[in-house]
């Protein structure tokens, strides 16, 4: 899928990928994958400047772990980024119905 | 090196957060680059190939960059951001160099510090004015000298004052969403204008040709706050290109 379309519903993604539990990174853009079937395949680095955004709306929080001896940040949803996500779920779905109706009757 | 150092390398050279911000991001990279080699050995591929797939899917060095700095926008608020930090520190050299004006005041005289240069003249309505609003003095002179005192300290230390609150909101606003460091040019810029400065003063008040009438004490004072900042200007960007060599 065009990467102009993914940057638009990345904040969501990340969101979607994250309310399973937390995860760094390299966990967040594997499982993103794998859930869109390897449809996603946005240069992996773009992920790093969205989740630091998100941390600084408060939708996620971070640490530091380094339990499986390599130091990696770790980022879970914040009670904000839970309500923020379930608002971003309804409205796509919404806006999928709507656009699945107008396809659907063409 | 190998090709991940080099990409972080790339990257940290492109980056314009602070220290500890790029630190983090580079850190990041660092680990999931490490990551996706560990996966891409474990399918098969040598480490020197896993790594430059690693290197190659994970985007180019001045995109990763450009979206870590925030683009135009973060360029500009930034930018916005280091000169309010500048300009916080010179409302702080201001309100330092009056306060230094009066305590030198203090051990030599108001006279000095703040007094007209010799030979100086005044309309007799200046002359008026001076006298009565500073009716303990003796003379004019000594009546300016007393008026610039007074005016040294509710103009420029409130004009200080407002300065740096305006100036710390400014850089609170920027930096909730685009932190940064004051960039290596400007501080060298700093550095050049704070000296110039400390140099005109210096040399002004030594040959007693302020042109702002604010007496030989109040220049030399001024010109040694100018001059520590631009010393501590020079210091920092020291520091700084220090840190950048020893990464």
């Amino acid at each position: 899928m065009k990467d102009e379309r993914i940057r638009g519903h990345l904040d969501s993604l990340l969101l979607s990928v994250l309310e399973a539990g937390p995860a760094h990174g390299y966990e967040v853009l594997t499982e993103l994958r794998r859930r869109s079937g390897g449809e996603f395949d946005l240069p992996e680095g773009t992920i790093y400047p969205a989740l630091h955004r998100l941390e600084r709306q408060h939708l996620l929080a971070s640490e530091w772990d380094a339990t499986s001896g390599r130091r990696r940040r770790v980022y879970r949803l914040t009670a904000a980024g839970t309500k923020q996500f379930g608002t971003a779920t309804s409205e796509w779905r919404r806006f999928s119905a709507g656009i699945d109706a107008v396809l659907g009757g063409a | 090196m190998t090709t991940i150092t080099s990409y972080v390398a790339q990257v940290r050279g492109l980056l314009h957060l602070r220290t500890r911000d790029a630190d983090r991001l580079l850190e990041e990279i660092e680990a999931h680059l490490l990551d996706a080699t560990d996966a891409a050995i474990s399918a098969g591929l040598t480490r020197e190939q896993a790594e430059r797939r690693a290197v190659s899917a994970f985007g180019p060095a001045t995109a990763i960059a450009a979206a870590a700095n925030g683009g135009p926008i973060g360029a500009l608020a930034r930018l916005t951001g280091s000169l309010a930090v500048v300009g916080a520190l010179g409302t702080v050299a201001v309100a330092l160099g009056t306060l230094l004006a009066h305590g030198l005041a203090s051990v030599t005289s108001t006279r000095w510090v703040f007094g007209l240069p010799p030979g100086s003249t005044a309309s007799a309505a200046q002359v008026h004015h001076w006298l009565a609003v500073q009716p303990s003095a003796r003379t004019w002179q000594g009546a300016a000298a007393l008026e610039n005192s007074d005016d040294s300290l509710l103009l420029r230390g409130g004009a200080a004052v407002l300065g740096l609150v305006l100036a710390l909101v400014v850089v609170a606003v920027v930096t909730r969403r685009y932190r940064t460091a004051v960039p290596t040019y400007l501080l060298t810029a700093s550095a050049l204008v704070l000296g110039l400065a400390a140099l005109a003063l210096a040399v002004s008040a030594g040959l007693r040709l302020d042109a702002l009438d604010r007496g030989t004490g109040q220049a030399f004072s001024d010109a040694t706050v100018a001059l520590i900042a631009a010393l501590g200007c020079v210091l920092v960007r020291r520091r700084r290109l220090h840190a950048v060599q020893s990464q």
